[in-house]
């Protein structure tokens, strides 16, 4: 597994803006304790790759903050490990569409690794998947690269590029991002490639001026190369909404879907330690139906819903159907139905919000509400 | 590296023989604790939260388990090459007729002179790996230089009635020891020896080369190395502690320790940000809450899968309550499945078992029913060693 080197290309469009308009993508908290990046670069790791390069977005902060050094994902290392690949002014001044050019100037880090193999991913798909069969299924069909997709598309998912196999499974389509259908197979963001074919397509690429390396590198050259199509049956959930935030974080509430996700044989999701003490329920708790995380402390009400880690939730507090983020305080009888509540947020004593499945009710970093 | 002011050495070669079947296998220590701590974790973090960075753990009784859970250290941010977590097991030497087990607390010290020499503090804190306490010892040591002292003793005032069972030290009002008696009828004072020294380096190296050739010294720091100290005229100071403190020496007494974390306002906040206990790492989800589950007054712990009823009870990582089982005042630890149907009361259910549906466990008052790990319970009451 060593002969796989990874890169996440964390530098996407925010479809959760609503939630917080400042942290980029990767870094929106997810099921409790984990961030968006977590579930793509534990799966690289868990594989036995050891050398990942994150191609970091503008507002690298929170990122930065969560990942540190890499060492709650093994990543600390004194060869390989992690590497951030920052942007440049250049970058920051004139953004380019697409994500070519950004592989192209981190090109040293490509070609001055000596793997078999690169590993290339986004982070928009939550997932808990096994590279080391795509890796098996790779070499097995003796592919030039190996698209993910999933079959699993709900009618929430939005656009995705649609793939289309035959029978050896090799790929004959693969659509740029269009409106989706339920049982389209749709391309996963995830794509197993040979390192030096990649090098080269990419500067190739680069040099015709082409933006969208799965659009133009590899949806139209299926002939040329040999590109087939991995299905992944497990749990994925695309994040291309707030909506689509929503229903992902309340299907984790099915002790299944639950199980599906974090407990994938031996892969586990990593994620930074806080040493948090368990949760606490106090005598006037009353949970059903929820995920918790550690170091909360619970005195009320609490159905349908996810709070992340050292959230408190006063005496006779209602939360229902609410994603609350790490820190936060619901106050004393406070009523909440149908909020994403973020980090450090207070809602005081008393206090009523209400939000919708469809529109959940956002609720800001260190916000006051009452 | 940097000079050491002030290093640490935990005595964890215990064997807690009135835990049962929880220390079978593993050191005292070692043992679970608050839904996902081990006890070792207390001393560790205390270390790391006064700014002492160098640790030795001193081993003898069952060590492998304990070995593997500190590890390199990291877990208490010990991984440092300002310090670290340094495992000393007893070990063969030249002289033959040193080549013995650890005979007491001081001569485990004793033994490992030659470590503390390599890292040549001025200060020794001599620590148990088995007690449960927030304590800052930054403090004790500022206390022990304030006083000129060249051993500080912590101390806790315990109930007079129970003042017998205890370390009792009487102390001058300027708090130096006066008179130290080991488990008097007629106490002086209510200030229990809590097992917490600081030494100047100096002095301990005196006094534990003495004590070593003492044939008769059963080579305890309690016992015969502080009232020796204290004959020869050392300057000893008693460092009142006040908060939370607990030697579990048995099941009832752990059971007891867990129960009071469950307090609304427990005497040992576990939530204090500025005192964070640390512990080994497991990789675990949020736990789950099923849609019919009722948990009152407990801990649960990350990993957990509680679709029972649980009132006031410890439910640890990594376990499994399941619909129309119920779990009262009780202890759950890792790994272990409470079957549908099943009923745990006032007990502590040890690691990686299973408790089968409709089986019913109960102890009672002051009895505490304790289950060994990987033991399987059925139905009617039967016990097997689980197989798989």
């Amino acid at each position: 597994m060593n002969d796989i080197l990874g890169l996440i290309n964390l530098r996407q469009p925010n479809p959760l803006l609503k939630i917080n308009a400042t942290r980029p993508f990767a870094a929106v908290p997810f099921a409790g304790k984990y961030r968006l990046l977590d579930f793509t670069l534990s799966a690289f790791v868990d594989a036995g790759i050891n050398t990942v390069g994150l191609l970091t977005p503008i507002e690298a902060r929170p990122l930065m903050d969560h990942i540190r050094s890499g060492k709650e994902w093994n990543l600390a290392r004194k060869m390989g490990g992690l590497l951030y690949l920052p942007m440049d002014s250049e970058d920051v001044l004139v953004p380019e569409k697409g994500d070519i050019k950004a592989i192209h100037k981190n090109m040293a880090f490509l070609k001055r690794s000596n793997r078999q193999y690169l590993l290339f991913s986004y982070c928009d798909t939550v997932h808990n998947i096994d590279y080391k069969k795509v890796l098996e299924f790779h070499r097995q069909h003796n592919a030039d690269a190996t698209v993910v997709y999933t079959s699993k598309v709900n009618k929430l998912t939005k656009k995705g590029r649609v793939i289309t196999v035959d029978e050896d499974e090799r790929v004959t389509g693969l659509s740029k991002p269009q409106e989706t259908a339920v049982g389209d197979n749709i391309c996963m963001s995830a794509i197993l490639i040979d390192r030096q074919i990649f090098i080269d397509a990419v500067e190739f690429a680069y040099a015709k001026d082409e933006k969208v390396f799965f659009d133009e590198v590899i949806g139209t050259h299926l002939e040329k190369l040999r590109v087939f199509g991995y299905n992944y049956k497990g749990y994925s959930a695309r994040i291309d909404s707030v909506a689509a935030y929503y229903k992902a974080s309340m299907d984790l509430l099915d002790m299944q879907t639950w199980r599906n996700l974090f407990f994938n044989g031996d892969l586990r999701i990593h994620t930074k330690i806080l040493d948090a003490a368990p949760a606490k329920y106090l005598s006037g708790a009353s949970v059903v139906n929820a995920m918790v995380a550690n170091g909360c402390v619970i005195d009320g009400t609490v159905e349908n819903s996810i709070l992340s880690r050292q959230v408190k939730v006063g005496r006779n507090a209602v939360v229902r159907n609410c994603i609350i983020m790490q820190h936060a305080t619901i106050g004393e009888d406070a009523r909440l139905d149908g909020v994403i509540c973020d980090k450090n947020a207070v809602i005081q004593a008393g206090a009523e919000l209400k939000g919708t499945p469809e529109k959940p009710l956002c609720i800001a970093k260190f916000a006051m509400h009452d | 590296m940097q000079k050491t002011e002030c290093m640490a050495m935990i005595l964890a070669g215990g064997k807690g023989s009135r835990l049962g079947a929880l220390t079978k296998s593993l050191a005292k220590p070692g043992v679970l604790f608050g839904g996902k701590y081990r006890l070792i974790d207390f001393p560790l973090s205390n270390c790391h939260n006064s700014g002492i960075n160098t640790v030795g753990i001193l081993t003898q009784y069952q060590p492998l388990e304990l070995n593997w859970y500190i590890g390199n250290g990291s877990s208490w941010e010990m991984d440092s090459t300002q310090g670290g977590t340094f495992v000393l097991p007893p070990y063969m030497r030249d002289d033959e007729d040193a080549n013995k087990w650890y005979q007491g607390t001081a001569d485990a010290i004793y033994q490992n002179i030659n470590f503390i020499d390599m890292i040549d503090p001025e200060y020794v804190l001599v620590l148990s790996g088995d007690h449960i306490y927030s304590m800052d010892y930054a403090k004790m040591l500022a206390f022990h230089k304030k006083h000129r002292a060249s051993v500080t003793v912590a101390t806790m005032a315990v109930p007079w009635e129970d003042a017998p069972s205890f370390g009792i030290m009487a102390t001058n009002s300027n708090m130096r020891i006066t008179e130290f008696q080991e488990k008097p009828k007629h106490p002086k004072s209510n200030q229990a020896s809590m097992g917490i020294y600081i030494f100047n380096k100096d002095v301990l190296k005196r006094f534990l080369n003495k004590d070593a050739k003492e044939t008769a010294s059963e080579h305890d720091f309690g016992k015969n190395v502080i009232p020796a100290m204290l004959e020869a005229n050392i300057s000893l100071y008693a460092y009142p502690y006040e908060g939370y403190w607990k030697d579990v020496g048995t099941v009832k007494s752990l059971w007891a320790a867990n129960m009071d974390l469950l307090a609304e306002e427990p005497a040992l906040d576990l939530y204090d940000k500025n005192w964070r206990i640390f512990s080994g790492n497991k990789d675990l989800p949020p736990h789950y809450i099923g849609p019919h589950a009722v948990v009152q007054t407990s801990l649960v712990a990350e990993g957990a899968c509680v679709s029972g009823r649980v009132a006031h009870s410890v439910i640890f990582y990594d376990t499994v309550v399941e619909e129309g089982a119920v779990v009262i005042d009780s202890v759950i630890l890792p790994g272990t499945v409470i079957e549908s149907g099943a009923v745990v009361e006032h007990a502590i259910i040890g690691e990686r078992c299973q408790i089968h549906s409709n089986a019913e466990i109960k102890g009672e008052g002051t009895n505490i029913y304790l289950l060994g790990n990987d033991k399987e319970i059925y139905a009617g009451g039967n016990e097997a060693l689980k197989t798989s």
